[in-house]
Parts: structure tokens; C-alpha cells; sequence
């Protein structure tokens, strides 16, 4: 296992523990897949999925939201893979082992970099009580974020924009 | 969302995905947020928000397919001020500065999903942040310069 790999199942023993995820070659393939992903990006092809659109939310808003080119740039450093999408934890070391933490003041809660705005950062332990009749799931836990403001766009424009991670 | 306590046998992993080159990061409409900084107040509110149910992070993260898709509600809101925060970190590859409080948080949300053509509603009693955090940021090509008049993103101003 690389050191990218390592990062990430580090994370997630300091969250959920030793129990396996996934398939044998789980964390192989997840770094596989983000390398992908990274250099569309990086070469600016353009990759939809109709489902990845808030089309409900966005009607309601009677409001375009940004697409394309002006979409805001993902940060860099963090939980960081070469040529793909970094992010910082809340609370655990990023990369493990480091120093950097959200809370610490030392990680940067945005996930997205040329931003000048508001951010708010909320991280649930698995002990929310959920009602789940279909599949029985009876806990939930999330890292819910947003930011709200000024930020330079991939068309180097400046937009304003609020976003929410998920 | 798990079975059991403590993050055992995840059933559901609603995300946004990263194919518009943001890790799980999307763009909403601007009235969904409102912060108030100098209080130490916010809150985030989605109404059917369109989203893939991966059913569990291995799944997500490796490609997998989506086993559903569904209209998420929620509800966050920032209050109850703990302790001010203030961070400047310039020798990041994003340098950033930041300057507000961290606070208390609480979130529920609802799903409705269609799961292989069935249609069902999951749903998380509203729950309190072991972490929460508003603040004002400016990062990379906003991070302040030394003489910049303007810097209020974590200065004691």
C-alpha cells in the first residue's frame, strides 16, 4: 500500500476502526478512480452526470448556478493526492500524521481555494438516531460544510457563489 | 447511515460525487445559507436536493455505482458560541486566514429515495456536532498581503 492509500485508511482506522471496506483492492481502486477523475479535470474535459445536478433545488431558487468554467478550483495541499481532488478533515491530521487539522486552526475547512467568504464546518459522530425501514439503518453521522462569497473561477473571472459540501 | 453504533455496517453514503472536479462539493442556491459572523451564527437548509446514494464509502470512492438516487432535505444550524477562532497559515500550498468561533451545531434531515424502483423515506433525528466551526476565510489569490488595508479575515480588527 502507498503512502496515498496509507493516508486515507489511516483516516478511516481513526474513525471506524480496523474493519475491513470494500473489496481487497479497495483502496487501490479508490485511488485509481480519483487519478482519473483528476486529470479531466486537470485538462479541462468536461464530465456531467445528470444526476450529480440539483435541478429540484436550483428551479426552486430561480437561479442559475455556476457550471463550467465558473466553477470555483478545489484546494490544494491537505489530504492530498498527486493530480486529483484534496480536502482537509475536520478533525483528523491531513495528510495522516501531520499536524494539519481543521479545528487546529492549521487545515483549511474550504474546499474550494480563491475564496474570500463565509465557511461553516459541522462534523456528527455515527450516534444520530435514524429511521430507516427499507434497509434497517439505525445511526447517521456527516461532514456537512458550506461557503458563501467572492471566489475566481476556472475562467479566471471572478463570481459570487455559495456552495455546500456533502 | 449504519446499523449499528459507531460506524458498523454503513447502508447508505448519500454524496454528491466529484465529477465536476470538487470533492463532493456543489454549488446551491445562495439563499440556502445565512451566516451571521459577528454572532457566531449560521445555518444551511436543503429542500429535495437531488443526490446518488453510494450506499457506502468502499463503494463511493471506488467507482462503484450508485445504488439509488434521492431528494435530500436538511437542516444545520451554527450557535452557541464556544471559543473564538482565529488561524493564518501562509505557508500552505492554499495559504489561508480565517477568523471567527466555534461553536455548537445541530443537524436532521429526511431522503426521500428510490431504491430499484422502490420509493421509501429514511430520515436522521436531529443530532448535535462533536465539531463546528463559521468563520471568515480568505484563501489562496485573497490570502492578505502584509500591507493590505483591507485584511479582515483574521486579523484582530
Amino acid at each position: 500500500m502507498g503512502q496515498i492509500e496509507e493516508d486515507f485508511h489511516s483516516i478511516w482506522r481513526g474513525r471506524f476502526g480496523d474493519r475491513a471496506v470494500g473489496h481487497d483492492h479497495f483502496w487501490e481502486r479508490a485511488l485509481s478512480r480519483r487519478q482519473f477523475l483528476g486529470a479531466a479535470v486537470a485538462s479541462g474535459a468536461a464530465l456531467s452526470l445528470p444526476g450529480m445536478v440539483p435541478v429540484v433545488a436550483q428551479a426552486a431558487s430561480g437561479s442559475s448556478l455556476p457550471s463550467g468554467p465558473s466553477l470555483p478550483n478545489p484546494i490544494e495541499g491537505g489530504t492530498h493526492v498527486p493530480r486529483l481532488i484534496p480536502f482537509y478533515f475536520p478533525t483528523a491530521p491531513n495528510p495522516a500524521g501531520s499536524t494539519q487539522v481543521v479545528a487546529a486552526g492549521t487545515g483549511d475547512g474550504s474546499t474550494i481555494r480563491d475564496f474570500s467568504g463565509s465557511i461553516g464546518v459541522s462534523e456528527f459522530p455515527p450516534t444520530g438516531v435514524a429511521s430507516d425501514p427499507f434497509s434497517g439503518g439505525k445511526f447517521w453521522a456527516a461532514d456537512i460544510r458550506f461557503m458563501k462569497g467572492l471566489y475566481v473561477g476556472r475562467d479566471k473571472a471572478r463570481h459570487h457563489g455559495t456552495f455546500a459540501f456533502i | 447511515m449504519f446499523k449499528e453504533a459507531g460506524g458498523l455496517q454503513q447502508v447508505h453514503d448519500f454524496n454528491p460525487g466529484e465529477e465536476n472536479g470538487l470533492f463532493w462539493t456543489v454549488p446551491i442556491p445562495t439563499n440556502s445559507v445565512h451566516a451571521d459572523l459577528e454572532e457566531g451564527t449560521a445555518a444551511l437548509t436543503l429542500s429535495d436536493f437531488l443526490i446518488d446514494d453510494y450506499g457506502n464509502l468502499g463503494n463511493a470512492l471506488s467507482g462503484g455505482k450508485e445504488i439509488g438516487t434521492a431528494k435530500l432535505s436538511l437542516h444545520v444550524t451554527w450557535s452557541g458560541v464556544i471559543e473564538r477562532f482565529r488561524a493564518s497559515q501562509p505557508g500552505l500550498p492554499t495559504p489561508f486566514k480565517a477568523k471567527g468561533f466555534k461553536t455548537k451545531a445541530t443537524m436532521r434531515w429526511s431522503a426521500l429515495e428510490t431504491i430499484g424502483g422502490v420509493t421509501h423515506t429514511v430520515s436522521g433525528d436531529k443530532n448535535s456536532a462533536d465539531f463546528g466551526l463559521v468563520a471568515k476565510e480568505k484563501n489562496g489569490v485573497f490570502f492578505p498581503r502584509p500591507d493590505d488595508e483591507n485584511d479582515d479575515g483574521g486579523n484582530d480588527n
